[in-house]
């Protein structure tokens, strides 16, 4: 059964005709060709399909497309501002908190997340918790730890309009 | 982490070297912009899935694909008699598998059928469409009652189910039996490790009616993937193109060959298209190939003074249906194990049994962690019946300079006994030991313990091949950007930052105006590949030498644009700089390169070689000695928190120390030792590819357990800072080296904590339980 | 995951009605966590699915008369952060925290993990350790059931056809009492390997005067220790008594061997779990 899906991502409206088996991943990935979102285990628990959906992270491989008809989507290609990046993007390729990149995406989406709910203060314990959902093979996470704190001083010294 | 501040041997400052320069790749990455084998389309693409056999071992009978092929969409269908009967295998005299199985399978997961379609739905849906009759066999799935098995031949060509052996031993074992004062024997198990990957391994091929192919896929062997698909397809290597595509994650995993890669190129000979595949994530955990579980018999003979005499270990690897890389990981395994703690007889005795499971393959240190764990935790055993403090036994027993008694094998710039030393003051072991104790006896349930263990392993690879050479080609453009046309490649370890640094700092550049091309075999020169620590060390020192030459054209060019003499200059972050005057920069190398060019009517150019001349002679039998070209030393101290009423296992912190000579990029350093100690952590605490009847039961992240991140304890690591003669500005390997000795530290701090030793990985709540005999 | 078709619908009666009348394969689709892996692995290939996140049954209220509804669809992450819930129930608030993570929270709703009734749904042990109730609704009819009573059989509730879950009840916390979920195990992100409630409250002279002990994935439902509960109850709390009650309750466990854990296993901790949380519960009333 096809749908017609109204759907924003990164600020941008996009309509996709798709049927309702076909996950916001498959979405993202194949027909808006956003190929950060990744697709590691099409089951909710490695994280690498990580986006904010509504104000809210999620995995997009347990989100149909139709429940996301009519949504606010922001993925990886949505946080650099033009040439600069975010300073979560900054902080992690600062911090040496990237190895092979896979979970990258998902993990700064996740980063931006809680950076977002916590305004920029969070506690060592939430950092970890909020990443818990996004897996890590390379890194060991002490270095994505480190840059998430890094990112919530950077975005702090620009709130308060130092730079 | 601090930037390390070095001096060349020359005099000259390392303006990069010790640096924590931000890895190369880095905003590629953190943007999402970097394209892995699964983000990729092709014009024409066909999408392939693969039939695979759910017996375990079995006749084919009939395959009927008449209702595949008859679907909408569908372009392509084989069956192993449609292609060729040629066997392959990673070490070609033991070739033994076939592009798709003909008259048996032999694991659950083997390769039955493929299909390439139009959509992946439609492939999946064609899959369903074929049918296969199959007479059942017995099977066989423990490699000890394989090994002795008449019944049941995995591979009934063979005669047996031991598919190799691998033997070398030093001396008269049984007479250093007879010079020892005890004797002690232990048995331990490890179990299969899964690389879970990120990415998921996938490969697109292209068949052209030329004769040529062309694979994109993330491989570690860019030029001998070529002799590996060649092997298996028959197509020469000179008409075989490699793209090596973005890598999500190796370990070990993209050394050997995918199966898939003939099989995409089979379906792409047929239709004239494009063929992807890519696996699912069970894909990965149920025909992707693990790490070689090890049942592990060691006999070690010493005196009462604790000084080890005679080391004995007799290993069955568990081969699965297939072989791969299980005859090297035995040899590899086997190298470290003769010579650490230099025992004057050495015996080791090998077997790689086949069994009707899915086949193993490489896994980040090869072999290496798995006879870490079991003489690391035999050796504290030991230690404890004579009395001896741990660290002591160790150090009776260190490594030095000079040639192992036994092996006669070479090692130079040994720091065995600092690193060890450095790993007990920094984890304050000794105090620890005490306050521990005194704890454990006012504490009911929870028991706190310290444990460590040493480490040997390769800064450099083996000469096994006999031959560990490669060339560098860089070329400057008319307006100064360096391309370095190079082997390395970028598993995520930093191999681009890597050659990045060593050039800016052989030609005084910037780092940001170099390139590397890396990715296209039909370009880059010939190399073995990115496995063993090999990688930075061979094409550090390749791109060193190219970088070198390219630094003396510069300079005689900018001598005569400045009219000095040429050792009067220097050239320093991309700008010529007076040796008297260095902070004043004068021309940069973009003008340099734009005279040369325009005035000079020439370019810039060079070829740097490495030849590791002693290869040929390392990969002889005879010469043993010299099979290891450089070592690197390291000792790991963990501590552990186990609670007797639950079993539950809490690691409170890992410290690493290791020499794998200067660092090159402290933080890029450090990661790949965080990294590496948490796939150790998992492979001792957590991780276990159960596999009942040949199915693997757990193939997904909710039963293979992992380390997330509220997992992992502390980290602290310590790099001890040697000098590497062999290696590009001192540097050694160091990819593999934090995984070693992990599992031995913790069974050793458990053993503290509880006097439990244990001797199967993973080390689980309830295998704690049971060794205290609550259930 | 098979082709099917989605409905979204905004009123409960018709999603009952649809329920009972099709005869199609249909099945109600809340946060998806649990149904969509079962529809990728092919256990499951509903002909339709009928989202319900628009009935508005996302929402925690807290009555005049201290009862607490929770909405069916309402998610994990929601429950977590709920100060109603901080305030009266804690327990049900760490217990999902410490649920998958929050991606999945932000989907997955506690109706859908009661629903799903996994042998080890972290949700159902302690919201039957605080006698919760649940409130069922069809075309034409409503129902409480007492959630102890909900689960029937593994992954089987007390849902007849054409019946949805739509509200969770919970009475006021007793006075003096305090409530813990136990849950083992194998890494941060994992299920329950052994789950263990406990909710206990204490008169003035430190006698139990109430207990509720529900042990998790270690049966086909969760089982509600009885024999232990009527042990403790009307008894002074102290270290031995708590001790003799765990080893009740492990009795009452009725666990099989998975390639989770062995049967022998689950009945060793869930002894040590219970007597772990019965010391915590006590700890956590003394320290009012």
């Amino acid at each position: 059964m096809k749908h017609n899906i109204s759907i924003r991502v990164n600020s941008n409206e996009y309509l996709v005709e798709a049927d309702s088996n076909r996950t916001l991943l498959d979405v993202l990935r194949e027909d808006l060709k956003f190929t950060g979102v990744k697709d590691g285990c099409k089951a909710g628990e490695c994280g690498a399909c990580s986006v904010i959906l509504n104000g809210e992270i999620v995995n997009s491989c347990l989100v149909l497309a139709i429940e996301a008809d009519g949504a606010d989507i922001l993925t990886i290609e949505g946080l650099a501002n033009g040439d600069e990046l975010h300073p979560i993007q900054k902080a992690f390729v600062e911090e040496g908190a990237i190895q092979c990149g896979f979970c990258t995406p998902g993990m700064i989406m996740s980063a931006k997340n809680l950076l977002d709910k916590t305004n920029n203060h969070p506690t060592s314990e939430e950092v970890r918790e909020a990443i818990r959902g996004n897996y890590c093979r390379c890194t060991g996470y002490k270095k994505i730890e480190k840059a998430i704190f890094t990112a919530a001083n950077m975005l702090e010294d620009n709130q308060n309009g130092r730079s | 982490m601090e930037d390390l501040k070095l001096q060349n041997p020359n005099g000259d400052s390392n303006y990069n070297i010790g640096k924590s320069v931000p890895r190369v790749d880095g905003v590629m990455k953190a943007t999402g912009e970097v394209k892995y084998l699964p983000d990729i389309e092709m014009q024409g693409m066909l999408y392939g899935k693969i039939l695979r056999s759910k017996e375990p071992h079995a006749i084919i009978k009939e395959i009927d694909i008449s209702q595949a092929t008859k679907l909408p969409g569908v372009r392509a269908v084989i069956t192993g008699k449609n292609i060729s009967t040629r066997k392959y295998s990673f070490i070609p005299n033991l070739a033994d598998k076939e592009i798709l199985c003909i008259d048996k399978v032999r694991f659950i997961g083997d390769e039955i059928a493929a299909v390439a379609a139009d959509t992946n739905e439609i492939a999946e849906n064609a899959i369903r469409l074929i049918t296969v009759s199959y007479e059942s066999l017995p099977a066989v799935f423990d490699p000890i009652e394989a090994m002795d098995s008449d019944r049941v031949l995995v591979h009934e060509g063979k005669k047996t189910n031991v598919a190799a052996t691998f033997t070398k031993s030093f001396g008269d074992i049984e007479k250093g039996f007879s010079e020892s004062d005890y004797i002690f024997e232990d048995v331990f198990e490890t179990a299969r490790q899964s690389h879970c990957c990120m990415e998921t391994r996938g490969c697109i091929a292209k068949y052209d009616l030329s004769g040529k192919v062309t694979i994109w896929m993330p491989t570690q062997l860019q030029h001998r993937s070529r002799k590996q698909i060649s092997d298996a397809t028959g197509i020469s290597t000179g008409n075989i193109r490699i793209i090596n595509t973005p890598i999500g994650g190796a370990f070990g995993s993209k050394v050997v060959m995918d199966t898939k890669v003939p099989i995409a190129i089979e379906l792409s000979k047929l239709t004239n298209r494009p063929i992807k595949f890519t696996n699912t994530r069970e894909d990965e955990f149920t025909s992707s190939r693990a790490r070689y579980s090890f049942k592990i018999k060691l006999k070690t003979g010493v005196n009462k003074d604790g000084r080890i005499i005679a080391k004995k270990a007799e290993v069955i690897a568990d081969n699965g249906a297939y072989c791969d890389e299980g005859t090297a990981v035995l040899s590899f395994g086997c190298a470290f194990y003769t010579v650490l703690y230099d025992a004057k007889y050495t015996s080791f005795k090998s077997s790689l049994v086949y069994t009707n499971k899915q086949p193993c393959t490489a896994f980040r240190g090869f072999g290496n962690p798995q006879m870490h764990y079991a003489f690391e935790a035999h050796l504290d055993k030991i230690a404890f019946e004579l009395g001896i403090d741990p660290m002591e036994i160790r150090m009776i027993n260190k490594n030095k300079n000079g040639n192992a008694i036994a092996s006669n094998a070479l090692i130079t710039n040994c720091t065995f006994e600092q690193c060890i030393q450095q790993a007990a003051e920094i984890s304050d072991f000794h105090n620890k030991r005490i306050s521990y104790k005194e704890f454990n006896k006012n504490s009911s349930a929870i028991k706190k313990g310290i444990g460590m263990a040493a480490m040997l392993h390769t800064g450099f690879t083996t000469r096994f091949f006999g031959f560990n050479a490669t060339d560098t080609y860089i070329k400057l453009s008319e307006n100064g950007i360096i391309s370095v046309i190079s082997p390395i490649i970028e598993l995520g370890q930093g191999g681009l930052t890597a050659v990045t640094q060593i050039v800016a700092e052989g030609i005084g550049a910037d780092v940001k105006d170099i390139r590397i091309i890396n990715n296209d075999s039909d370009i880059i020169p010939y190399d073995l590949g990115v496995y063993g620590s090999r990688h930075t060390f061979i094409c550090g020192n390749a791109a060193l030498d190219a970088a070198i030459k390219l630094k003396e054209q510069l300079l005689d060019t900018a001598s005569q644009m400045l009219n000095c003499q040429r050792k009067d200059i220097n050239l320093k972050n991309g700008y010529v700089v007076y040796r008297n005057n260095p902070n004043a920069q004068c021309l940069s190398i973009e003008e340099i390169c734009d005279y040369q060019a325009f005035s000079c009517g020439r370019l810039f150019s060079a070829v740097g070689k490495y030849v590791d001349e002693l290869a040929p002679e390392g990969a002889k039998p005879e010469n043993y000695s010299i099979n290891i070209p450089t070592y690197s030393f390291g000792c790991q101290v963990v501590e552990v928190e186990v609670n007797e009423k639950t079993g539950n296992i809490k690691v409170l912190k890992v410290y690493a120390v290791i020499d794998s000579g200067r660092t090159l990029n402290p933080c890029l350093a450090e990661g790949q030792m965080e990294g590496a100690i948490v796939q150790g952590l998992g492979l001792a605490l957590k991780e276990e590819l159960i596999i009942n009847n040949g199915k693997v039961a757990n193939p997904s992240f909710t039963d293979y357990k992992v380390l997330h991140a509220e997992d992992v304890p502390e980290i602290e690591v310590k790099f001890i800072e040697s000098y590497c003669d062999e290696g590009p500005y001192g540097i050694k390997g160091i990819g593999e080296s934090g995984l070693v000795p992990t599992a031995g530290a913790i069974a050793n701090a458990v053993f503290n904590a509880s006097g439990l030793l244990m001797k199967e990985l993973p080390i689980t709540s309830e295998k704690i339980l049971r060794a205290m005999g609550k259930i | 995951m098979n082709e099917f078709e989605y409905k979204q619908l905004t009123s409960i009666k018709e999603v009952c009605r649809q329920l009972k009348e099709s005869s199609r394969y249909t099945k109600v689709l809340a946060g998806g966590t649990d149904l969509f892996i079962q529809m990728n692995n092919g256990k499951i290939q509903p002909d339709c699915l009928i989202d319900i996140k628009n009935l508005n049954l996302s929402y925690i209220i807290r009555e005049e008369n201290g009862t607490t509804r929770i909405g069916a669809t309402t998610n994990l992450n929601m429950i977590m952060e709920s100060n109603v819930i901080m305030e009266d129930y804690i327990c049900l608030s760490e217990t999902a925290r410490d649920m998958a993570a929050v991606q999945v929270r932000n989907r997955a709703t506690i109706g859908g993990n009661l629903c799903n009734a996994s042998p080890s749904a972290d949700m159902a042990p302690p919201l039957i350790a605080m006698d919760a109730y649940v409130n069922i609704i069809s075309y034409d009819n409503e129902r409480k059931v007492p959630l102890s009573q909900f689960f029937v059989g593994p992954g089987k509730t007390d849902l007849k056809e054409g019946e949805i879950l739509a509200e969770i009840l919970l009475p006021p916390p007793y006075a003096r009492s305090a409530c813990v979920y136990l849950k083992q195990k194998r890494n941060a992100m994992d299920l329950a390997t052994i789950g263990v409630a406990v909710n206990i409250s204490l008169d003035d002279n430190e006698i139990l005067n109430s207990v509720k002990i529900v042990l998790g994935a270690v049966g086909p439902t969760p089982i509600s220790s009885i024999d232990a509960a009527n042990y403790l109850l009307g008894k002074k709390i102290n270290e031995n008594i708590i001790k003799e009650a765990a080893k009740i309750a492990a009795q009452e466990a009725k666990p099989i061997s998975d390639i989770r854990a062995s049967k022998e296993y689950r009945i060793y901790m869930t002894d040590a779990l219970v007597e772990e949380a019965m010391v915590i519960v006590w700890d956590k009333i003394r320290q009012r």
